[in-house]
């Protein structure tokens, strides 16, 4: 069966790599420690392409804040990262164009937790979704 | 065999397509997410009391199609349209699958519609109404 000439290149990797730069700063451990205060991103979930060329993605992702201070750090981590990642220089992902991205539910788990080490922690999950074309436009002129 | 539907794109094309070899990839109407192609053939009654039985004669045949798209601004192919109903000109469509088969017809666009959700991106839905022969074209 002939093919339709339409090459799939997933973002999600792209994607990872941009929202942790967008979000390193002094002061804060962007995942891949287990020191505080500290950013988490995961669940990072490529849907389906919105169009039948493949063009336009949506990506939900999760970025969480956590804190072995106090509830007050994690809320500024959360506005600071809104902030980064809604700038204008916000995110570069390679190979797409930023088309937008919607902040979605932002939760605060229970106060105060403990984690594996018997220290009180205090966490907010933040649910975002982004939306990327790739950069190279498909031909639109004959 | 069964076939996806992400096969059968609109195409918008400068001129009438009478072959597959009339249409390129080039043509495809940027950011389509799906599209609705209904020919109808409307029915001519001609009934009469020598049965009970009703009896039709094949009247007008037409064909319209519904498309949606995700906006994108400055995009040629979109801003074609946007400029047809404006202008009320004609344009060439084609429906249907470069590798096997579809429909080409000379067309108006009736209206677009535009849907802005927040949180989603911008789409059209785009009734587009034949004008003259839905014409079947295959390999």
């Amino acid at each position: 069966m002939a093919s339709n000439g339409n090459i799939f290149k997933t973002a999600i990797a792209g994607l990872f790599k941009a929202v942790r730069s967008a979000l390193v700063r002094p002061g804060v451990n962007v995942g891949g420690t287990a020191a505080y205060p500290r950013v988490e991103l995961h669940s990072f979930v490529e849907n389906s392409p919105a169009d039948k060329e493949g063009r336009l993605r949506s990506l939900d992702l999760v970025v969480e804040c956590i804190s072995d201070k106090a509830v007050g750090e994690t809320v500024d981590m959360l506005e600071q990262n809104i902030v980064a990642l809604l700038s204008e220089n916000g995110i570069g992902v390679q190979g797409f164009e930023l088309v937008g991205i919607v902040p979605g539910q932002s939760r605060l788990l229970d106060e105060q937790e403990v984690n594996d080490q018997n220290r009180v922690i205090y966490r907010i999950i933040q649910n975002l979704t982004v939306w990327l074309q790739p950069a190279a436009q498909e031909p639109e002129e004959e | 065999m069964a076939k996806l539907g992400n096969k059968n794109k609109v195409y918008i094309t400068s001129s009438l397509v009478t072959a597959l070899s009339g249409v390129t990839a080039a043509d495809v109407l940027v950011g389509e997410t799906s599209n609705t192609l209904t020919i109808n053939a409307n029915l001519i009654e001609v009934s009469d009391k020598t049965t009970e039985w009703g009896k039709n004669v094949p009247g007008i045949k037409g064909g319209t199609l519904s498309v949606t798209v995700n906006v994108e601004d400055g995009n040629t192919k979109q801003e074609a349209l946007i400029d047809a109903i404006t202008a009320g000109s004609e344009i060439n469509c084609f429906e249907g699958d470069l590798n096997s088969n579809g429909f080409a017809f000379k067309a108006l666009v009736g209206s677009i519609a535009q849907t802005n959700d927040n949180g989603s991106v911008a789409t059209w839905q785009l009734e587009i109404t034949a004008n003259g022969e839905v014409k079947r074209i295959k390999i």
